[in-house]
């Protein structure tokens, strides 16, 4: 027992110092991430503002020359063209001059003051989907309000149902909360990926896990002390990302801490148990990278990061319930932003305890047996 | 006329250590020339520059007329460079190896002939990572031929490969040339010089010795102390290993013992009923070409591979039921002294004393008493990586013996290092044999197997001889063991 607890603890060391004794490596691990946090918050925003906007104005009144300037007026219009012939205003789109084209119809006024309805056509981007569905949008709400206006004018008072909208946990709809905060489970992500999956591969490659074979650490052994180091590192790493996020960004943190990091920890455990479970298959670092991206970009992109996890086809939800990224991403979302409850955090690291449970046997059994 | 001149030639890498110290060679025309030298001399250094692959710092080269460092171009389709570890494509097949290197040198070769000299003809939609080391070599060689080069440089073709297969390499290269070729061939093996007319021994970056090697002695032994004597002579010490090493004290008659040792992979036996014993302090040395089923041994008798039939026991314990109890008995040295490179000397030591279990007072006492046998104190704070070859050899050995094994597996502990650290690595191992450490090695030095107490011949998996040294020379009628390897393989390959 007293030699199993030395030879874990000189296997834990040598991990850390073949982590951290390499100014590169040390200098690759700190700061990248923290690089990445800065500029992917700061860049990267799924708000659609600078909207060029084209107008056929047919009309050319009063009427149809104060909707236009509610246009310029707004906060996510830039410019505004007026092409003079239908021809121009076509180009305008195709060459992505302006992505959004107004089109106000020569009867516009004359309607308004007959009091009966008209039409404005508003012509969206399709090719780019996102922006095009919000840029109308945008456009649907100024028109709208445009209407309300022009009804209180001529005093019409036509039954009608006002939509409140509030959005919870993040009332403003920052964009930058939602992205800083998903940055940390993307980069301990990364971090906890890379530094299992190398750990097994790198020694492969250079030679010297044959010599720790014929030590008398045990399987088991290596496993546990190739689980630590990596576990460690980037449990810290990601207290330091949540700490920037909470007070350099000013996210409000509205859970438990110790119910965030219990669970930070979990999800690390499970997703370097995936990374042990790579890199005992691998037999070159670059083989253990290419494992690295194989799993990571879907297991990203099936987290619910992109789009939601329920609004997958059927069978994609069913792949990703093996998916430890899933859980992770929902129990610090929820945690994060709404205190999520105790028992909704448990329920989802049930599954993260598993697939670091099942990960682990196999990468066990995978490198035993490439020994035979 | 000479096909390459070299004149006061000067490479330097870093600040305090010069690669190739003021240099002068002339390399004559249609000869086979064989550049000698343990790793880091500066042999690859000086291929390099011929080739035109490396701008020196001062002096003056001339290949084939041309100056290598200004005319690269005009001389590519001259010359055929074989670097180490071949330099094949591995994901491409045999015949597309050569088809892509018959391009890059735009030449109409006739591959069939080719093929039929290397023996490649059966193989050529093999991949060129699926062949074995010999043929991997064989077929870097093809490449290298193509075109009809004036000029062979060849860099290591013979590493890792047993004499036999390295006098066949060799014969391969005379009959694929014409007799205007010169051929440069470079190698760490410092016996190798016997297979050839001319020799080169470098060593530090300079020129100890050109010309005919019979000259510097008629058999290994004498030639190995004269080389000694030109690289600055070695007193022989006695090794202080012995004295502050304790083995347990046990009664076991054989410490290693094999017993019907079998591996088969499908049809394939890579090794056949292997059955030694190794006595508490004997040497035991396991000869044999490669693809003998050395490695195969190796690796059963430390429980990495599972035998298909047969127990290897280290210390009466069943190495595959216990592999941790015996391996606590084992220390190991692997090929190519597998330590973390990234690590310093000290960091190395510290984690192989924590691996075997040892506590931290005794790791103390061990780890300083290694560190004072190797003279390692001074390099107590280096990076592994950045250490001379030779002292990464010491560290190894005092890795695998921090917990005072009574049994030592050594695989190829000296391939690459100079005749100087050679001798002192024996000098260590002699004496630990001394004081009943049991001893398994395996080597491609055919003037290491007379430090062995007994050897065991390998071929095609199989036991052709296991005897003492002498009397395998005396029975095979032989000078010497290289000559007695040679023979009784060639025996059996009938």
């Amino acid at each position: 027992m007293q030699g199993r607890l030395i030879r874990v603890k000189a296997l834990i060391k040598k991990e850390f110092l073949a982590i951290f004794k390499d100014p590169k490596n040390r200098a690759l691990i700190i700061f990248p991430p923290i690089l990445q946090l800065f500029v992917f918050a700061q860049a990267i925003t799924l708000e659609v503002r600078n909207i060029d906007i084209s107008v056929m104005d047919y009309s050319n009144t009063y009427y149809s020359r104060e909707l236009i300037s509610r246009f310029s007026a707004s906060k996510w219009f830039r410019k505004i063209y007026f092409p003079k012939t239908t021809k121009e205003f076509r180009e305008d789109i195709d060459l992505k001059k302006s992505q959004l084209g107004i089109i106000i119809q020569n009867d516009f006024a004359k309607a308004i003051n007959k009091q009966s309805s008209t039409d404005v056509l508003v012509i969206a981007d399709g090719r780019q989907t996102n922006s095009a569905s919000l840029a109308s949008g945008y456009a649907n709400s100024i028109i709208s309000e445009y209407n309300s206006e022009l009804e209180k004018k001529f005093n019409i008072t036509s039954p009608s149902i006002n939509v409140v909208i509030r959005n919870w946990f993040n009332p403003n709809i920052e964009y930058k909360w939602f992205l800083t905060v998903s940055m940390i489970v993307m980069l301990s992500l990364v971090l906890s990926l890379l530094l299992s999956a190398l750990s097994i591969a790198r020694e492969r490659e250079l030679g010297t896990f044959n010599q720790l074979l014929v030590s008398p650490l045990s399987y088991d052994e290596i496993l546990f002390s190739k689980t630590v180091p990596p576990l460690i590192t980037a449990f810290i790493s990601s207290i330091i990302i949540t700490l920037i996020v909470a007070f350099l960004f000013k996210v409000p943190f509205m859970g438990s801490i110790i119910l965030y990091f219990f669970a930070t920890f979990i999800s690390l455990f499970s997703i370097i148990g995936v990374g042990l479970f790579i890199s005992s298959l691998a037999y070159t670092q670059q083989q253990a990278i290419l494992g690295v991206f194989a799993f990571q970009m879907p297991a990203v992109l099936l987290s619910g990061f992109v789009s939601p996890v329920e609004d997958m086809p059927l069978f994609f939800q069913y792949i990703s319930a093996f998916n430890p990224i899933r859980y992770y991403m929902l129990i610090i979302k929820g945690v994060y932003f709404k205190n999520m409850d105790i028992g909704t955090v448990f329920l989802n690291l049930i599954p993260l305890i598993l697939i670091a449970i099942f990960s682990l046997m196999i990468a066990r059994f995978s490198f035993k047996r490439k020994i035979e | 006329m000479n096909s390459v001149e070299i004149r006061n030639l000067v490479k330097t890498f870093s600040k305090d250590s010069k690669a190739l110290d003021n240099i002068s060679l002339n390399l004559e025309e249609g000869r086979i020339i064989a550049i000698l030298g343990a790793d880091g001399s500066g042999k690859t250094t000086l291929l390099r520059l011929i080739a035109g692959l490396l701008c020196s710092d001062s002096g003056k080269i001339t290949t084939l007329g041309f100056n290598p460092q200004k005319e690269k171009d005009k001389l590519v389709s001259l010359y055929g460079y074989m670097p180490q570890k071949f330099g094949l494509y591995e994901d491409l097949t045999v015949i597309e190896n050569l088809q892509l290197y018959a391009q890059l040198k735009k030449s109409q070769s006739n591959f069939d002939e080719l093929l039929k000299f290397t023996t490649l003809e059966p193989f050529k939609k093999r991949l060129a990572r699926d062949l074995s080391g010999g043929m991997k070599q064989k077929l870097a060689l093809a490449c290298c031929l193509l075109g009809e080069p004036k000029l062979l440089i060849l860099d290591e073709p013979s590493v890792g490969v047993d004499p036999l297969s390295r006098i066949e390499l060799l014969e391969l290269v005379k009959k694929m040339i014409n007799k205007n070729t010169t051929v440069i061939w470079s190698s760490s093996y410092l016996d190798e010089s016997y297979n050839f007319d001319l020799s080169i021994i470098l060593d530090k970056g300079k020129v100890i010795f050109q010309g005919n090697t019979k000259t510097l002695g008629e058999n290994i032994e004498q030639f190995e102390k004269k080389v000694i004597e030109l690289m600055g002579g070695y007193i022989e010490k006695p090794s202080i290993i012995a004295k502050n090493y304790h083995i347990t004290e046990h009664n076991q008659e054989c410490i290693v013992v094999a017993d019907n040792l079998s591996k088969r992979y499908g049809d394939f036996w890579a090794v056949k009923n292997n059955t030694f014993c190794i006595k508490k302090g004997e040497i035991f040395g396991l000869l044999g070409p490669n693809g003998a089923g050395k490695s195969t041994t190796f690796k059963m008798m430390c429980a990495l591979i599972k035998p298909t039939g047969g127990k290897g026991y280290i210390m009466g314990v069943d190495v595959e039921k216990e592999p941790t109890k015996a391996r606590s008995y084992l220390g190991y040295m692997a090929q190519k002294f597998s330590l973390y490179s990234r690590l310093s000397v000290m960091d190395n030591l510290d984690f192989f004393s924590g691996a075997y279990g040892l506590n931290r007072k005794e790791r103390k006492k061990r780890i300083s008493m290694i560190l004072e046998i190797f003279n390692l104190e001074k390099y107590k704070n280096t990076i592994t990586e950045f250490l001379p070859l030779g002292f990464k050899q010491r560290l190894s050995l005092g890795c695998a013996i921090i917990h005072e094994p009574p049994v030592l597996f050594l695989d190829e502990p000296t391939s690459g290092v100079d005749a100087i650290s050679r001798r002192e690595f024996w000098t260590h191992i002699k004496a630990l044999s001394r004081i009943g450490v049991s001893v398994l090695v395996t080597t491609h030095f055919m003037d290491e197997a007379r430090f062995c107490d007994n050897i065991s011949l390998f071929y095609n998996g199989e036991i052709i001889a296991l005897d003492t040294p002498s009397n395998i020379i005396v029975k095979a009628n032989a000078k010497d063991m290289q000559d007695a390897f040679i023979k009784v393989i060639r025996e059996a390959k009938k």
